[in-house]
Order: structure tokens, then sequence, then C-alpha cells
């Protein structure tokens, strides 16, 4: 299995004026970004490595890099509008190593979801390797959403992984008709509707860090594992 | 990082939607954020910061000489010079940080 790794991490910070992407906020001494990178590869020594970001904070990715994270071989690709337009940069840049041969599994990752462990992302990886893609997924009441139905509904995360020549393909044509996803695996069930996506068991504790309560609780879920993932 | 303070995006459930937050840290840990919109706070229990300040601190001295080595290996001559004034304003950050934490209840 070689696997690409793609960390996104190009939201903007500085929409309402001067203020930092959250992905460059310290949780329990090193940045978020820094954590779900180091988890991201930890389980694939010879993976290529891209990091997407906004270029404006391109001076912080080398500085943080080097200091938390010298050990791992990271390429940085600029970021684009939207999450589907930095999904898009990452593959184009793999692209030649998607068509010689040398990436089969591509795995896009959230860079504010710090606290996925390594086992998932390895889990995801022989997953989509296997069956084509593989998203990790909890169940969730669904009480909690709509009282009367009793239907499954289940909770997305990332990692999120497939094949790499499908994943290129579909990004190509999504580009072709303007087609933007919300995610990797809404773009992939557009134009390979049969690609056999499985959901693998996602983890509790692999928090989007979006209210400022989660960086509480990633805080303690960090102590509880020893400062270690 | 110590008494450190960022701002950052997040979204704030009072305002329910994506606002500039000012972020206080003491160490290594975050003491509040403060939605700058609505003012709304969030914080560590006192308690339970001040416990988890200890662990945190016994993890940071613990983990301080494989972090130095680290930092010797990378750039000898920058950590070489930088080491005497860091050593020396130490005990002062750590005073500090635990001012920022006893002082606000």
């Amino acid at each position: 299995m070689r696997v690409a790794v793609v960390v996104l991490a190009a939201g903007s910070g500085s929409r309402f004026g001067h203020s930092t992407n959250k992905v460059w906020l310290p949780l329990s001494g090193r940045r978020i970004l820094s954590r779900s990178l180091t988890n991201a590869v930890k389980s694939f020594p010879k993976s290529r490595n891209v990091l997407v970001i906004n270029p404006t904070d391109s001076h912080l990715a080398k500085e943080v890099l080097s200091r938390e994270a010298h050990s791992i071989k990271v390429e940085i690709v600029a970021g684009g509008n939207s999450r589907h337009e930095s999904e898009h940069n990452a593959l184009m840049h793999l692209a030649p190593a998607i068509e010689a041969g040398k990436i089969n599994v591509v795995m896009i990752h959230d860079g504010a979801r710090p606290l996925a462990t390594s086992k998932l992302f390895l889990d995801i990886a022989q997953a989509a390797h296997l069956h084509g893609g593989a998203i990790p997924a909890i169940v969730v009441d669904p009480r909690e959403i709509d009282y009367s139905s009793d239907r499954e509904i289940v909770r997305v995360q990332t990692p999120q992984a497939f094949r790499a020549k499908d994943l290129l393909d579909a990004y190509r044509s999504a580009e072709v008709d303007g087609f933007v996803g919300t995610d990797t695996a809404a773009c992939m069930e557009e134009y390979f509707p049969k690609v056999h996506t499985i959901a693998v068991p996602g983890e509790v504790a692999n928090v989007k860090i979006t209210y400022p309560q989660d960086l509480v609780i990633a805080e303690h879920v960090l102590e509880m594992r020893g400062y270690k993932e | 990082m110590n008494n450190e303070e960022l701002t950052a995006e997040l979204h704030c459930s009072n305002c329910d939607h994506e606002t500039i937050h000012t972020l206080v840290y003491a160490g290594r840990l975050l003491v509040s954020t403060t939605c700058q919109v609505c003012n709304s706070q969030v914080k560590h229990e006192a308690i339970d910061l001040r416990l988890h300040y200890l662990k945190d601190l016994e993890h940071r001295i613990a983990t301080k000489p494989r972090r130095l080595l680290r930092r010797f290996w990378r750039a000898p001559f920058s950590s070489a010079i930088s080491l005497p004034k860091k050593f020396m304003s130490q005990p002062r950050k750590i005073w500090s940080e635990i001012k920022s934490i006893l002082g606000r209840n």
C-alpha cells in the first residue's frame, strides 16, 4: 500500500481582521496542526505528506514544522477558497505520482482534528485499499435530531481515504463540471457512485476543534493519553 | 507560551456563528476563551485547572531534558546562546503562570 497523506489547514484566520487560523493554536504545548499531522503520518513511514495551507501562513508553517514536526518530510501546497478547491490543489500536486502508480491510496484529513489516533488512520487506509474508499463514522442516536425518526444516522469524521486514481479522476471531472463537494466522500459519490465506501468505526474523541469548549475537551483527552497522540 | 493572549476564530454558541475569541494561556494550558462580540467566556473549572496545571508542569519538567537535547541537536549554536537567558527566566515564568491560575477565581 503506497499512501499519500493530505492534511487540510487552509482556512483563513483573517476574515474579521487580525486573528490566528485555529489550526495554529497551541494545544498542550504543541500546535493543533502539528498534532494532526504527526498522528496522520505515524503509521506510514514511507508516505508522501502534503500540507495544504493558506499562503499567508507559509512563514508560520515553516517555523512550526521545523520546531514540532522536523522529522516529517512535508510538501506544502497552497489552498483554495473552499475545502474542495484545497483538496483539488493537493491532488493536482500528487497527480504525476498517482498516474505513475507510485501512490495508490490518498487519505485526506482535517488539520483541526488533532485527536484522531494513528490506529484510525491505519484502519481507514487499509479499508480504502481493500474496498475502494473508507470514512470514519459514529452512530448518532436519531432522537437527538428527530424524535420520530428510527433511521440510523451517522456523524462522519476525517480521515477519509480513497483509491488514488479514482479520487484524482473525480476531482478532474468536478473541475470540468464546476461541482463543489462538501467533503471528499461527496465528490466521490457524485462521480464514482459504484465505488464501495466502507464506514469504519470513528473515534468519539476525534473532535473537530470548532467551539471554544472543544479546546478544553481536547486538553483533557491529551492529559488522559499522557500527552501521546 | 507563558500567559499568552491569542485571538482566533471559533464558533460562539451564544452568537451561533464564527467570531473572534481571545484565548488566554498559562504555560501550555488554556485558561479561558472570550467571545469578542458577546463576551461569553469558557473557562476550565478552577480546581480542575489547578490539578491540570500541576500534572502538566510535572510532564513539562520530566520531558525538558529530552526537549533541550532535541533543540541542541537541531541548532547547537543558537541554543547555547539562548540557554542561560531561558534558564534565568524560568522561575519568573512559572511564578507568573501560577499567579495567573490562582488569580482567576
